[in-house]
């Protein structure tokens, strides 16, 4: 009996250990790849890149309309995964010890050490971006597409002391008719949040007709949940929330806006509190000001030529002058500050600009070049062999048409 | 900005009056043109040509247009391309009782259009390819459905037109029929026309007065006619005359401003005048140089010798040696203010490039080499069939020749790297196609390279030519900042265009397969199709290998130049379908799974992909690489998809064959390569 166990134990991990390494496999899996790709492409003419990278691509699984018919497909994760261990075990593995084919296992490695920049990538790095008037200077990045609940006690000149903060991660994922309690031993209420939409607009009460709105305004006005934009960056995110005094029980309704200039102030015995809905945002170890910003177009045309910014870098006292301009951007501390676009549009000579850097830090990120030349140089061994062995043959078959 | 500025400067002169004036520009001119020219359909009476060397001074005259300083005929032929879709026009001229047909090309045309504005409005100049055009303008059709109009045919027609083609400019391109695509452009193309066939009227007529209400303080004795340099003369008494007392703005005074206000409006388009030292680096038209000279004292001097030299030009146009004086005065001026970061030498370049007609050329080499090649095939062991193979060899080599000069020189005249637009890889990806299609006939001498050679060659430049007509804009074009010369950039867009140029060609070789097995050629001969199918696949490693590395360098490039690896931009995910599809291919090999028919019928949808990759998904109009809308590549993309579905019916057709007929097999055992 236990014998028989062993071997059915046995034959099924040699079953899973041959469709693991199979050819059939990997076959089998990049031509799933290529439909969600096609698929994935072909909706973005419907929805923005975001979701569909986040439906399509960092996802198990997808189901794609084509027209009525709605069509399963693994997504981009559930495929990779296969992919990482297929190629771990069928190329690098099983066939390590082949060494006439040096340039197969080296260009396997590339793609599997590729894959595993595209991991350490999407878990490990961050990015966000710095968007600074000429004579401007900040140590802060904001993000693309997080939004944050910021509350801090207002000080004596009405300046916020540190905020306590919300993050997006406990709320972002709300429904809109779901509603989440938030408590801290330091503030003097609770924080009830509902209704939070990733895309809103504020509307005056009776700007809409009466169903198609949340039937309890706040002051007159209420917030309208829109679908999201093509580029999710422009989403502006809202939320209604409850501030519930814990001595009193008394509840302050607010609707907190993504992009309003002013929090919503409360009073509480003697203090003042500002409660805010902004983007996420972190810290660079270092200050960047903003000098001046340069773009010229094409002589007589609307065609970018330049775009540069000369920034002064400032750490620990130190004082660092830099350009950064397209294709040209700043690296230092593990981050990197790309000129991403400026303003305002239609700036005149004398008119104040500013100037936007995407801020990336991925520790994944010069993985890609290595492995391209890991991939590179083992392809062209490969079919360098291949090509010779190609032109020899020729050489003995070769005979008049 | 002009007008504005020009308000501010005669603030007396109502706002209506300006406003007014720039709509009325165009059509003013023209109205007053067309009183002395009826339409001709029929033929226009005599044409006398421009002299040889006059064209060639032309042809070199330095002109800004899109950012970057070309030939005065580059500009010439871009703008005939738009409105007429050849780079020759066919003029019917009576001679007596007959009709004789006259070709002059761009720049004698544009020189016509400047200086002989009544008779070029009954130029054959617009090409409508469909007569429905005519039709919703209100006019009588000519009896072709595709046919050319003249200016003077058109004109009645002006005001449909306009509300048309703002109507339908408002819809998004993709979004239009055919016809409102059509409408919109001829809207574009016939006021481009308009710019063009005024901009020289300001020293052709002048401005005319009635001599009733001009103050004579200023203008003296009143006469009919006041020159505009007469008139930027006297600026500063005319602004302290209008300044000075409103009540004296005589009907005569405002036409004459109404007059003055169509110059500087329809003077523009035609950068013909490097700028003053210091000044930027904008070039400027001739209503430009007037607007500076009645703002800037400092410069009228300078404007009024500039506009003296147009005077000088229109005036002469009768006179051939005058004519020829004044071109030579107004050609050395230019030369000599041309700017010294500017080189010369590259727009002489410019000129010889077009003139040599390489890519023209290719093509005809290549349909010979197809020739050939076909007639060889008729007894392909005769010494005959040798003789038309050396033939098709020829050929080939000496179409590629020309192609590859054709890029060398498109690459020294704009200092940069052979692809920057979607023109430059349809060269690019053509000239590698016949090389590495050329270097496998060397290999193996099978006449499937050779083939593959002349066909891609010859598509390759019939696309590129076609391109040019449809999208009939300068190919040389300035570059966007991202797109900058950066070396992930550069290696990535060649490497890719090279997997795109591999792929393209293992397509290529797998039709040659399939007809050949359609048609029994070489029938029985097993080795013939094994060696076709290692050749294919042999180009499919090649084309994987620079498609993958072409990837990966492009995502390099992405994240060196806006912080992200990798970002499933269409453009991205289409290089990437062909990297898996090829992987696919060659695993499904490995593994026994496809054979000789699996393989070159996998090639041709491999080919379908690559053709998604490079055309498709720039009309997505989504990502960063939406940048090459082209109207009229769907139609095109979908006639080549079901064609290569048709295609691939052979193949079906084969395999079930040889599901009846065992022997009739020629499938390889293992990898073949």
């Amino acid at each position: 009996m236990m014998k028989e166990t062993d071997l059915s134990v046995r034959s099924l991990r040699a079953l899973f250990v041959k469709v693991i390494t199979s050819y059939g496999l990997v076959a089998i899996v990049l031509t799933l790849m290529l439909i969600l790709v096609l698929f994935g492409t072909l909706e973005q003419t419907e929805r923005g890149l975001y979701d569909v990278q986040r439906a399509y691509f960092n996802s198990f699984f997808v189901v794609h309309h084509l027209g009525p018919v709605p069509i399963p497909l693994p997504g981009g994760y559930l495929l990779m995964s296969i992919l990482f261990f297929n190629l771990l075990a069928g190329a690098i593995i099983k066939a390590r010890k082949d060494w006439r084919r040096p340039g197969m296992l080296i260009a396997h490695s590339g793609i599997l050490f590729l894959l595993l920049g595209g991991f350490v990538t999407y878990y490990f790095s961050t990015s966000g971006n710095m968007a600074l008037h000429e004579k401007e200077s900040s140590d802060e990045v904001l993000s693309y597409y997080d939004w944050q609940i910021e509350v801090a006690k207002v000080g004596p000149e009405n300046r916020a002391e540190e905020a306590l903060v919300i993050p997006s991660a406990d709320f972002k994922d709300m429904e809109q008719d779901e509603q989440r309690i938030f408590y801290s031993e330091e503030l003097p209420f609770e924080i009830v949040v509902n209704g939070f939409a990733r895309n809103s607009q504020v509307l005056q009460e009776g700007a809409l007709e009466k169903g198609a709105v949340r039937s309890k305004p706040v002051d007159g006005f209420f917030l309208q949940p829109l679908p999201p934009e093509n580029e999710a960056e422009r989403n502006i995110a809202g939320a209604y929330v409850v501030l519930k005094e814990k001595a009193s029980g008394t509840e302050h309704e607010a609707i907190l806006w993504g992009v309003e200039q002013h929090p919503y102030l409360l009073s509480v015995g003697d203090e003042r509190w500002a409660v805010h809905l902004a983007r996420e945002k972190w810290k660079v170890p270092f200050e960047v000001h903003l000098d001046d910003f340069t773009a010229e177009w094409h002589p007589g045309t609307r065609i970018p030529r330049v775009f540069a910014s000369d920034i002064t870098k400032t750490e620990n006292g130190i004082e660092e002058k830099i350009k950064i301009s397209m294709n040209e951007p700043l690296r230092h501390r593990g981050y990197t500050f790309f000129q991403a676009s400026w303003g305002p549009e239609g700036a005149g000579p004398n008119d104040r600009l500013f100037s936007v850097f995407a801020v990336v830090k991925n520790p994944a990120d010069q993985w890609p070049m290595w492995s391209c030349w890991i991939v590179g140089i083992g392809l062209l061994i490969h079919f360098l062999q291949k090509l010779l062995g190609y032109l020899k043959n020729s050489r003995k078959l070769r005979q008049p048409a | 900005m002009t007008h504005n500025a020009l308000r501010k400067f005669f603030a007396p002169l109502a706002a209506w009056l300006l406003i007014a004036a720039i709509l009325a520009a165009p059509g003013l001119a023209v109205a007053q043109d067309a009183d002395s020219a009826a339409p001709s359909a029929t033929g226009l009476d005599g044409y006398t040509p421009w002299p040889t060397d006059i064209v060639e001074l032309f042809e070199r005259l330095p002109v800004q247009d899109e950012g970057r300083v070309k030939p005065f005929d580059t500009f010439a032929q871009f703008r005939m391309l738009r409105m007429h879709s050849k780079r020759t026009m066919r003029l019917p001229v009576k001679d007596g009782g007959t009709t004789e047909t006259v070709k002059i090309g761009p720049t004698e045309w544009l020189l016509d259009v400047l200086f002989r504005s009544e008779r070029a409005q009954k130029y054959p100049t617009f090409t409508i390819d469909d007569s429905r055009v005519v039709v919703a303008l209100g006019l009588e059709p000519h009896a072709k459905k595709r046919d050319r109009y003249s200016y003077l045919e058109l004109l009645p027609g002006r005001a449909k037109l306009s509300e048309l083609g703002m109507e339908y400019a408002k819809i998004e391109a993709e979004e239009r029929t055919l016809e409102q695509g059509m409408l919109v452009n001829l809207a574009r193309n016939v006021s481009d026309f308009e710019f063009l066939n005024n901009q020289f009227s300001f020293a052709r007529k002048g401005i005319a007065v009635d001599g009733e209400g001009l103050p004579s303080e200023i203008f003296g004795e009143t006469k009919g006619t006041l020159e505009v340099a007469e008139l930027i003369s006297k600026t500063e008494k005319l602004r302290e005359f209008l300044a000075g007392d409103r009540g004296n703005l005589t009907p005569a005074v405002e036409m004459m401003m109404r007059q003055l206000e169509f110059y500087l409006g329809s003077a523009r388009g035609l950068d013909l005048f490097p700028p003053r030292p210091g000044a930027g680096e904008k070039w400027l038209s001739a209503g430009e140089i007037m607007e500076a000279s009645f703002l800037d004292p400092e410069t009228r001097a300078w404007g009024l010798e500039r506009l003296n030299l147009i005077k000088a030009l229109v005036t002469s146009v009768d006179d051939e040696e005058k004519f020829r004086s004044a071109a030579t005065a107004f050609s050395d001026r230019i030369e000599s203010d041309v700017p010294d970061g500017v080189d010369p030498g590259k727009v002489g370049m410019e000129v010889s490039f077009y003139k040599g007609k390489f890519f023209y050329r290719a093509l005809m080499l290549f349909v010979l080499g197809f020739i050939f090649i076909a007639f060889s095939w008729l007894a392909p062991v005769s010494r005959f069939g040798k003789w038309m193979a050396t033939g098709a060899i020829v050929s080939a080599v000496l179409g590629l020749v020309s192609l590859v000069a054709g890029v060398v020189m498109r690459c020294l005249i704009q200092n940069r790297p052979p692809i920057h637009n979607l023109y430059d890889t349809i060269l690019f990806i053509t000239g590698v196609a016949v090389l590495v299609a050329l270097f496998i006939e060397y290999a193996n001498r099978q006449r499937l390279g050779l083939a593959a050679a002349v066909v891609l060659g010859a598509a390759g430049m019939f696309l590129a030519m076609r391109f040019e007509i449809k999208h009939a804009n300068d190919t040389m074009e300035s570059v966007r900042a991202v797109l900058d010369s950066n070396f992930w950039l550069s290696t990535h867009v060649t490497t890719i265009n090279i997997g795109y140029s591999a792929g393209l060609l293992a397509a290529g070789l797998a039709h040659f397969y399939f007809l050949a097995r359609l048609f029994g050629a070489r029938k029985g001969d097993k080795q013939f199709y094994r060696n076709a199918t290692r050749m294919t696949y042999g180009v499919i490693c090649f084309a994987l290998f620079f498609a993958l590395v072409g990837t990966v360098l492009g995502g390099i490039w992405a994240n060196y130049s806006w912080g992200r690896f990798w970002g499933w931009d269409p453009k991205e995910n289409g290089a990437f379908m062909i990297v898996l599809w090829f992987l696919v291919i060659l695993h499904a090999r490995m593994g026994g799974y496809i054979r000789d028919l699996g393989v070159n019928a996998f090639a041709i949808i491999g080919g379908v992909i690559v053709s998604f990759s490079w055309w498709g998904v720039n009309q997505l109009g989504v990502g960063l690489h939406a940048y090459g809308f082209t109207e009229g590549v769907w139609p095109a993309l979908f006639s080549f998809w079901a064609f290569e579905l048709a295609m691939l019916a052979i193949p079906v057709f084969l395999w079930l064959r040889a599901r009846e007929k065992p022997g009739d097999k020629v499938e390889g055992k293992g990898a073949p390569a």
